[in-house]
């Protein structure tokens, strides 16, 4: 009886426990053609950065571009849906053409993301 | 694609008509931060101090980008205490990014304002082309305005840090020819640039001088924002 117990209190910890953990922003690489100078590109993270779901938690006010390899990085609020529209028509209102959008892991922190 | 298109073939057959009416002496001529805003909204401003014809000369200058493809610039010369001619141009451009690669094609039609005093207008037009790669920039600038015609061209490398900062040590060559003859200056020019910030500084040597109106080297020195 108390192994029992024990065993359907363990259960339901095990299952509260995502709701209990804090949730992870989700960042996103978009490959975008043309970046090659930071002063150039100032204002595509100006314009990102207006977007409401931008987490500015994490890389640079949650936003970095990277010119190395032609990618712009973006942040997500935990639980906010993403908007790929937005983002490509703040990229070409940057003056840059975007090519596509991918998720990148969700723990991934701005030092795994490299210049 | 089709409006920027439109009223680029608009505004070149305006100003080429246009200047074809009007012609009047001409100084200095240099974009206005050329590589950027080019964000919709974007603006800049910039001062630079020149030093040519044992003259000393302040420019103020400010850009703003209605969209990629379509800036307004404002030059605003000072020297002695005075002002004189201002110069509003509108630099239309199309961009082509590719990988690595971006490079852009620009018409700027301008006119210079008889601000300094006199009753002269001076139309003028140029036809540029800049490309920039993670190493190379290049810029070539064909432009006529008042009596002069001239070309820019400014060449060279860069040096990023992959920490929002580039050094760009470029070669520029200007060959200018007016109603007082002609002259060709050439040398370094430096540029960096920081997040939004920009300074330049150039000097060119006289390579090649039989203009009346010219005498001596040219020292340019500059720093500029973009918002």
């Amino acid at each position: 009886m108390f192994i029992k117990t024990k065993a359907i209190a363990l259960l339901t910890v095990l299952l509260a426990l995502p709701a209990a953990m804090p949730a992870w922003a989700k960042n996103y690489q978009i490959d975008v053609n043309g970046i090659v100078c930071e002063f150039c590109a100032f204002g595509i993270g100006k314009k990102l950065r207006k977007l409401p779901f931008i987490d500015p938690a994490n890389f640079e006010d949650g936003v970095k571009v990277d010119i190395e390899n032609q990618r712009v990085f973006v942040s997500v609020k935990a639980g906010e849906a993403v908007d790929q529209e937005a983002l490509f028509d703040a990229i070409k209102s940057g003056g840059y053409d975007p090519i596509n959008m991918q998720e990148m892991d969700e723990v991934a922190s701005p030092a795994e993301v490299t210049q | 694609m089709k409006q920027p298109i439109g009223i680029f073939t608009a505004v070149a057959t305006v100003a080429l008509g246009f200047i074809s009416t009007i012609a009047s002496q001409a100084h200095a001529h240099q974009p206005v931060m050329d590589m950027a805003p080019r964000w919709n909204g974007g603006y800049g401003v910039q001062t630079r101090i020149e030093q040519a014809n044992d003259q000393t000369t302040t420019w103020v200058e400010g850009v703003y980008t209605f969209k990629p493809a379509l800036r307004m610039t404002l030059k605003v010369p000072y020297s002695g205490g005075e002002m004189g001619n201002a110069i509003l141009a509108m630099p239309i451009k199309r961009y082509k990014n590719e990988g690595a690669f971006t490079s852009n094609w620009g018409l700027t039609p301008s006119v210079r304002m008889p601000t300094g005093g006199g009753s002269d207008w001076d139309a003028g037009l140029s036809l540029s082309y800049s490309s920039e790669s993670r190493k190379v920039y290049t810029l070539y600038d064909l432009y006529t305005i008042g009596d002069t015609t001239g070309i820019d061209i400014n060449a060279g490398l860069v040096h990023a840090d992959g920490n929002g900062s580039s050094w760009f040590t470029l070669w520029d060559i200007t060959a200018k020819d007016s109603d007082s003859g002609q002259h060709v200056l050439n040398g370094p020019v430096l540029v960096y640039f920081k997040r939004n910030i920009i300074v330049r500084g150039e000097y060119k040597f006289e390579a090649y001088d039989d203009d009346t109106e010219w005498n001596g080297n040219y020292l340019s020195i500059g720093i500029g924002m973009v918002f």
